[in-house]
């Protein structure tokens, strides 16, 4: 071979070696990964109810409006309530003295949130022990993500694991997984992860950080393949250059 | 990964030396093209089905790939089956009759329509081996049927001078070497003024019976150049064996098809043209490495017929060694591809018929399928380390196995049917010849222009250095195939990706040995001639020829600048 050639064919190796580790990276990366078969935000929610039924004189709130701890929300009229008031039945005097003298009650919300449903509109009758409405806690919103994974790869999930969110608008927020749930689906794992994110909890429960939301969730499975050593130290030179 | 073995330039298998087999489908034949047909039709409709699509990215690569692989072989063995018309009619036949009528009186002058002709039989030297030359140039003196035999040499060789003198041939050496072999020709056609004219290369060895079976067919006066085959005697090497098995396909029917179509052209060896048609072009066509096809290719556009006789009557070599393979190759395939893009024979302005623009574009793009393997060979590692799939996942591997063998399998059989045998060189020569064949792409598009060689050459340069991408190639599918390897012990389960992959490392690997072996022949040489070294002549020549004494009456002297040898 001509000396041109020989640090031609030299050059090519070191580029297919060097490409061939690279893609090997990538490849292990895939290999530790996981992705959700469907996701979406949830969110803490707190039923609102009476234990007396009623009409519904009054809605103070539509679905989708703040609320803090202590707004007015509806007025139930209760005969019942009013009855048992008369007859000394209601033994806490701070409910007694809330109620007016037709058997007005005022629900009042009881977290800070956002209301997600009116189950009993104005004029409606609630049935004693139903819901009137749920209210969607602020700051407690999370990730309920399912994965479709190998008994291995099930194995290789632990809580506290990294998992990344893709939201609709191709933000991505970190999370970790809190809890998992499994059952078998053909042969396969078929987990139910609640992940929370300090990055989404935070966030009022309105637009696109509200319950319902659809997101990917990509799951970092623990890596105990030969190359975890190196793809972590490779990674963290990425983050420390600033890629 | 495999490809039709099939087009340019064959051989009649020294196994099976009939000569009169080719051109004739059997009907065994025939069925198994319409099997064929019907797998390569259902293999299409099974990629294309919405259905089976995978991921995008490998997806394209292999519909590209295999619609091209697809569609030459449609074509191929739709030629095939046209190939049952022998060229040989009944004027032909009288016309052979009647080739000699003084044969009894000692004359053996050519005659057509009871008219004598001149035949000028050109063999073209540039630099081979003077052994290969010698045998050659005697062959040709040793044509039945009067002729003249002109040695034309631009490898400006003294000892080719000293060997045409002793043997009785004419000397022929020009001063430039424009236009390479196309001009070397069209320089002798300066001088000879025969109204035919055949050309053999240095190292094609013709039948003596070889003008009796041509020139019958020049009857018909609207007949351009009667084409034979080339046939390869030295099947020594894999590259060899390869190269030559993989062109069966070509001149054993796909040729003899082209016959019906008016398309089947020169491949610049072996072949017979009428001075008159070529005069009308302007001689052979120069601006391009394949001059042959180009030749052939104006000459249909003006009207003129083309035959294809499917008789061996010339022995030649086989590219040897990976360098002489890759260079004809590269020339072959640059001209094809000069064809495509400055010559597009789908152009209303080409006078042809829609038959020849057919088979032309098949001929422009056929070393489109050369390159398909390098995308085919791409599509594992995607799998391997990106997951990205052409097809879908549901499809099961019986289901699978049975479109893939309508196809390959198909054309295998068939190929082995046609030829005989099945060689694991053609398949391998197939898979690792896409740099060569991207390369010619790159040059036709670019313009660039290759250097002329010679074909079957012994060369002392190792192989490596022509086939750098092919090396790196095995380099990358071979970690590959450890990562995918790696990859399945992981996960518990073989994929078909890893077992592609395997296969694509194996052929390519095959290939290097092959190369290796090579190598180590030339650092290690047997006793075998070495080439040609010989200073060039320091006083300036430009031509050596001498005049034919016997008929003087036909060629006008030229001017006898240095005599080189006695007319035969």
């Amino acid at each position: 071979m001509t000396w041109f050639n020989r640090l031609k064919l030299a050059g090519g190796i070191l580029l297919v070696v060097v490409i061939v580790m690279a893609c090997t990276v990538v490849f292990n990366q895939r290999q530790h990964r996981a992705l959700s078969t469907s996701a979406t935000i949830v969110a803490q929610n707190y039923p609102v109810g009476t234990d007396y039924g009623g009409i519904v004189t009054r809605q103070y709130v539509e679905v989708g409006d703040d609320v803090a701890v202590g707004d007015p929300l509806f007025d139930v009229r209760s005969l019942q309530l009013q009855r048992d008031i008369a007859s000394g039945q209601v033994a806490d005097p701070v409910l007694a003295a809330s109620v007016a003298g037709d058997g007005t009650s005022t629900i009042v919300a009881t977290v800070d949130g956002t209301v997600r449903e009116v189950a009993v509109p104005q004029g409606g009758f609630a049935q004693a022990g139903s819901v009137l409405a749920t209210v969607d806690q602020d700051a407690s919103l999370f990730v309920e993500a399912e994965f479709l994974l190998s008994a291995r790869d099930y194995a290789r999930i632990t809580e506290g694991s990294h998992v990344e969110l893709l939201l609709p608008n191709q933000s991505v927020l970190g999370g970790d997984v809190a809890g998992i749930d499994v059952e078998t689906a053909e042969g396969q794992a078929l987990s139910t992860l609640r992940i929370t994110s300090a990055d989404l909890s935070q966030r009022a429960a309105t637009g696109l950080f509200q319950a319902g939301t659809p997101v990917q969730a990509t799951l970092q499975l623990r890596d105990d393949g030969p190359l975890a050593g190196v793809g972590d130290a490779l990674r963290d030179l990425l983050q420390k250059v600033g890629l | 990964m495999a490809r039709i073995p099939s087009t340019r330039q064959t051989r009649h298998t020294l196994d099976r030396p009939s000569p009169k087999d080719g051109g004739e489908p059997t009907p065994v034949m025939i069925l198994l093209v319409v099997v064929a047909t019907i797998g390569v039709l259902a293999y299409a409709a099974f990629l294309l089905a919405p259905d089976s699509r995978g991921d995008l990215l490998p997806y394209l690569m292999v519909i590209v790939a295999e619609s091209i692989l697809v569609l030459h072989a449609l074509l191929s063995m739709w030629t095939i089956l046209s190939s049952g018309r022998n060229p040989r009619d009944y004027a032909a036949h009288d016309a052979a009759a009647h080739l000699m009528p003084r044969l009894a009186r000692g004359d053996d002058t050519i005659h057509l329509r009871g008219a004598p002709v001149v035949v000028d039989v050109f063999v073209t030297v540039y630099g081979e081996d003077l052994e290969t030359v010698r045998r050659t140039v005697v062959a040709a003196l040793g044509l039945q049927g009067r002729h003249r035999t002109w040695v034309l040499d631009d490898g400006k060789s003294d000892e080719v001078r000293a060997m045409a003198a002793e043997t009785g041939a004419w000397y022929v050496r020009r001063l430039s070497s424009h236009g390479a072999k196309a001009g070397n020709i069209n320089h002798a056609l300066t001088l000879a003024k025969g109204d035919f004219f055949a050309i053999f290369d240095a190292d094609f060895v013709p039948s003596p019976r070889f003008l009796l079976e041509t020139m019958p067919i020049f009857v018909h006066e609207d007949v351009a150049f009667v084409q034979t085959p080339q046939v390869y005697g030295n099947l020594d090497t894999v590259v060899a064996r390869g190269a030559a098995f993989m062109q069966t396909v070509f001149y054993r029917f796909i040729q003899p098809g082209r016959n019906r179509f008016n398309a089947a052209f020169c491949v610049g060896t072996n072949v017979v043209f009428r001075r008159r048609a070529v005069d009308e072009i302007g001689g052979i066509y120069t601006d391009s490495k394949s001059e042959d096809v180009w030749t052939a290719l104006l000459l249909h556009e003006r009207g003129w017929r083309s035959v294809f006789l499917p008789d061996a009557l010339a022995v030649g070599e086989a590219p040897e060694t990976i360098e002489a393979y890759s260079k004809q190759q590269l020339r072959w395939a640059t001209g094809g591809f000069e064809i495509l893009l400055h010559h597009n024979p789908l152009s209303p302005r080409r006078t042809l018929t829609t038959d020849q623009r057919i088979q032309y574009l098949v001929t422009a793009t056929f070393y489109l399928a050369g390159i398909c393997p390098l995308l085919l060979l791409l599509v594992p590692p995607l799998e391997i380390y990106f997951d990205l799939r052409p097809m879908t996942l549901e499809i099961t591997v019986f289901t699978w196995v049975l479109y893939y063998a309508g196809f390959y399998v198909m054309q295998i059989l068939l190929a082995w049917f046609a030829v005989g045998s099945f060689r694991w060189e053609t398949l391998t020569l197939a898979t690792v010849s896409f740099p060569i064949y991207s390369k010619a792409l790159w040059n036709a598009l670019t313009g660039k222009d290759v250097g002329w060689h010679v074909t079957g050459s012994a060369s002392r340069r190792s192989p490596f250095n022509f086939i750098i991408p092919q090396t790196l190639f095995f380099l990358f599918l071979a970690l590959t195939t450890l990562v995918a390897v790696w990859r399945d012990i992981d996960n518990g389960v073989l994929t078909l990706a890893t077992g592609w992959n395997a296969t694509n490392t194996l052929i390519l690997g095959a290939f290097l040995v092959t190369a290796l072996r090579e190598a180590h022949a030339l650092s290690h040489p047997t006793v075998r001639p070495a080439p040609l070294q010989l200073p060039a002549a320091t006083v300036p020549l430009t031509v050596v020829a001498r005049p034919l004494q016997r008929q003087p009456g036909l060629l006008e002297p030229e001017p006898q600048l240095e005599p080189a040898g006695g007319a035969r």
